[in-house]
């Protein structure tokens, strides 16, 4: 059964570029959001094994997003890896204080993302 | 007799030991008197200093800070006026930082020139006039409101002189020697308010300064790693794996696209980074704008088929003394902009005309598309400012533009403004210094 894995995003670029590396139905069932609030609700109603979160969206930015789920029981274990071209150490501590299971800062290889999706599912249990 | 000559001999002896030990009351009376008018003078210089220290160390602006100790100083000087003047950095005058007193004479001019404060600012002495009306150096008119006496005094930070101290009375001879002694040790304490209030703006300044550095890098950094995350990903899958025709072509499109886009923004950031640092110059020339304004429509067209990009140069508009490629720069971005927020396409107008007066020319740049908000519009200028609506989200930016065109505007001594409606479009203004007697060539 193929894996949920959601990307919130709003560089339409690095949407495209996620789901052509991801492109593998057996393996993943692709989510793709572009606005925090639409990555909210929508992490909420498809509960996906994996949300990776952008930081600087429109309406909300990601570390929110990642601190009201993690703050939410229903969507506490959710794995969340943050997504963002925000490389300094105090927006690592900001995602980490928001709950944030993992960080990934862009520019990336698409093999490393291949790979941080394996371990952090791998971590799961699953 | 012999008696009688005692009798009157010990009386003598009794009145001048009397007169003696009168005397010697009398002495150390005034000792005494002395000392106490010291001790209290002391206490009462202490008392100031004390003052001056905590409003030195104490939070409040510099005004606040000097407007309690001036009128402390003032009481104990007995003078009418007092000012405090600093070099004005421009010109040889003094320019009044604060002032303690009221009455005739309140209102003094902000800057003094050959005045007994520049006396003492050049000298680095306590300048003192006792009898103002015989002075050769008075001035009438400041006779004519009373003054009988002054003293400039200079405030010395480290043995430089950093401001002078002015005291006024209507009184003559009202600066004793012991009244500018005492001033001398107390007007220390003006000059520690002064400097640590500087020092405390050079720390403000300095941590202002480090703060923006810190969102500049960062946030640059955020939008050079943005395409390059495109760049960098697509090609790696172009390596290592074995695409579609048509997906090869979307990714090398992509990967294009982004480059191009990579260019731009570094390009801006350059122009930024030049303006920050005060490296970024103007050549302002007279400039007819027919060509200017064509070129700019020209790139809006390449960049847009879907969209009616007019040009508009009334006959006889004036020239403008402007840099023609910064001119460029700003009218091409106003343009971008505004095929970027019409999505739906539309009409698209730049114009110029000659402003009332003949000294300005003012551009528009109009478009019919989304608008922007009160909001948006008090911080569009301001350095990686984005609108952020729902109709924006697929709109990319980097939020440089227009603080680059505000700059480069200023920099051509020309304002830039914008009209606009949510929903119903926008008109952007810029408006520059004329060259009046050369018409457009059209």
């Amino acid at each position: 059964m193929p894996r949920k894995i959601m990307l919130a995003d709003d560089e339409e670029g690095v949407l495209a570029l996620v789901a052509a590396t991801l492109e593998d139905p057996e393996r993943y069932e692709l989510i793709l959001v572009d606005n925090g609030d639409d990555a909210l609700h929508t992490a909420r109603a498809e509960m996906p094994d994996l949300l990776f979160l952008d930081v600087m969206m429109p309406y909300k930015d990601g570390v929110e997003v990642c601190r009201l789920l993690k703050n939410d029981p229903a969507t506490a274990s959710m794995k969340i890896v943050m997504l963002t071209a925000m490389s300094q150490s105090v927006d690592r501590t900001a995602a980490s204080l928001a709950g944030a299971d993992d960080y990934f800062t862009k520019p990336f290889s698409p093999t490393a993302l291949l790979e941080k999706v394996d371990e952090v599912l791998g971590e799961s249990g699953d | 007799m012999v008696r009688l000559l005692t009798a009157v001999a010990q009386n003598l002896g009794a009145m001048l030991e009397n007169a003696r030990l009168n005397e010697q009351v009398r002495v150390e009376l005034e000792q005494r008197e002395r000392t106490e008018v010291h001790l209290r003078h002391r206490t009462e210089d202490l008392e100031i200093l004390l003052g001056f220290a905590r409003a030195a160390t104490g939070p409040g602006s510099l005004e606040e800070k000097l407007a309690g100790e001036m009128e402390a100083l003032r009481k104990l000087s007995g003078s009418d006026l007092l000012t405090l003047r600093v070099p004005d950095p421009d010109s040889d005058a003094m320019e009044l930082i604060a002032q303690s007193g009221t009455g005739m004479f309140a209102h003094r001019p902000r800057v003094m020139t050959g005045s007994a404060a520049s006396s003492a600012f050049n000298s680095g002495d306590a300048v003192t006039v006792n009898d103002y009306a015989a002075s050769p150096n008075r001035d009438d008119t400041i006779a004519a409101q009373g003054i009988r006496s002054l003293m400039a005094m200079p405030v010395k930070v480290n043995d430089q002189i950093i401001a002078v101290l002015l005291a006024l009375s209507e009184e003559k001879d009202h600066f004793t020697t012991d009244l500018v002694t005492r001033l001398t040790r107390l007007v220390s304490g003006i000059g520690a308010i002064l400097e640590n209030t500087r020092l405390n703006q050079e720390i403000l300044l300095g941590e202002e300064l480090q703060r923006r550095r810190d969102t500049f890098v960062s946030l640059a950094s955020h939008e050079l790693r943005t395409p390059m995350t495109s760049i960098m990903g697509f090609s790696e899958l172009l390596l290592s794996r074995d695409p579609s025709a048509e997906q090869r072509a979307d990714w090398l499109g992509r990967i294009n696209r982004e480059s191009k886009r990579l260019t731009g923004i570094i390009d801006d950031l350059l122009d930024v980074s030049r303006i920050q640092s005060g490296r970024l110059v103007v050549d302002l020339r007279p400039l007819a704008l027919g060509w200017v304004m064509r070129d700019a429509a020209d790139f809006a067209r390449s960049i847009s088929d879907i969209h009616d990009i007019v040009v508009d140069i009334p006959e006889g508009t004036a020239s403008v003394l402007a840099d023609e490629d910064k001119l460029g720069q700003v009218l091409t971005n106003l343009l971008t902009n505004a095929v970027k927020y019409s999505p739906q396409g539309g009409r698209i107008q730049i114009r110029a005309a000659t402003a009332p007066g003949g000294e300005r020319v003012v551009i528009t740049v109009t478009d019919n598309g989304i608008g922007i908000g009160a909001d948006d519009q008090a911080n569009l200028f301001t350095l990686f400012h984005r609108i952020v609506r729902p109709e924006t989200s697929r709109i990319l930016g980097t939020g440089l533009g227009l603080y680059i065109v505000m700059e480069l505007v200023r920099m051509m001594k020309g304002d830039v403004w914008l009209e606009s409606e949510v929903g119903k479009g926008s008109t952007f203004y810029v408006s520059l210094p004329s060259v009046n007697a050369n018409p457009v060539g059209i």
